[in-house]
């Protein structure tokens, strides 16, 4: 390894000074999702550590999520494998390696945009992804837009009967 | 320890009174899930959930 004789050269570059454009310029940078085992119970602990980290140190991740359907894990976006393992490196409660690559729309369910009830209209078949009638679908009979929230009929219940849901809480169904 | 609050227009998890990100004061204790924006212009994360500021937020606020 001929590298270790450029080690001074190699810290130099280290600091940010000309920004070097990459092939991929012009168009979006492709980030990967990385899914980190994390001890049981500790998934908040491992944010907050993490949180602390992006601004202390200088790592190179997009973001981190912690879901609730996904106990045990975080979900790191990061350009490379790499990035995500020195994000993590040395951080507590991170049980071994990275866990592969999650797809995006693996968790695309859980990222509920800011305005679902804006997507929502009269005669619309949606799917409810939250509360007690969840998995279920429904039909959209009134929308509430400044209480974000719609009356929907049951699809696949006996009888219609109307429920008022929160709008996070509805998708539209393809 | 402090609680941490969601706030229910942009989601925005905050533990003061006020979301400092849109000045709403609507706020709730009740909502789950993080997602930690590090790097808004390049997350496909932030793009699909409609963030432009770093922070911390909620995934889900009822
Ligand atoms: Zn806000």
């Amino acid at each position: 390894m001929t590298e270790e004789t450029h080690e001074i050269v190699k810290a130099d570059e280290e600091q940010p000074s000309v920004k070097q454009p990459t092939t991929n310029s012009g168009t979006d940078t492709k980030s990967h999702l990385f899914a980190i085992r994390t001890t049981g119970g500790q998934e908040k602990v491992v944010l907050n550590l993490l949180q602390n980290r992006v601004n202390t140190k200088k790592i190179n991740i997009q973001s981190v999520l912690l879901i609730d359907n996904l106990k045990g894990y975080v979900v790191l976006e990061a350009i490379d494998a790499n990035e995500a393992f020195n994000a993590i490196q040395g951080v507590r409660h991170i049980r071994g390696q990275l866990r592969g690559e999650l797809e995006f729309k693996d968790i695309e369910g859980y990222l509920v945009k800011k305005s679902t009830v804006s997507e929502l209209a009269v005669d619309k078949v949606v799917e409810i992804i939250g509360g007690p009638f969840k998995g279920m679908k429904a039909t959209v009979t009134r929308v509430d837009h400044d209480k974000e929230e719609a009356t929907v009929i049951l699809l696949d219940a006996p009888y219609q009967l109307p429920v008022t849901v929160d709008a996070n809480y509805l998708k539209l169904s393809a | 320890m402090v609680r941490e609050m969601a706030c229910r227009k942009c989601k925005y998890v905050t533990i003061g009174k006020v979301c400092p990100v849109c000045k709403s004061s609507d706020l709730t204790p009740d909502w789950n899930g993080v997602a930690l924006i590090v790097d808004p212009e390049n997350s496909h994360i932030a793009k699909t959930l409609g963030i432009t500021q770093k922070g911390k937020y909620a995934l889900k606020v009822t």
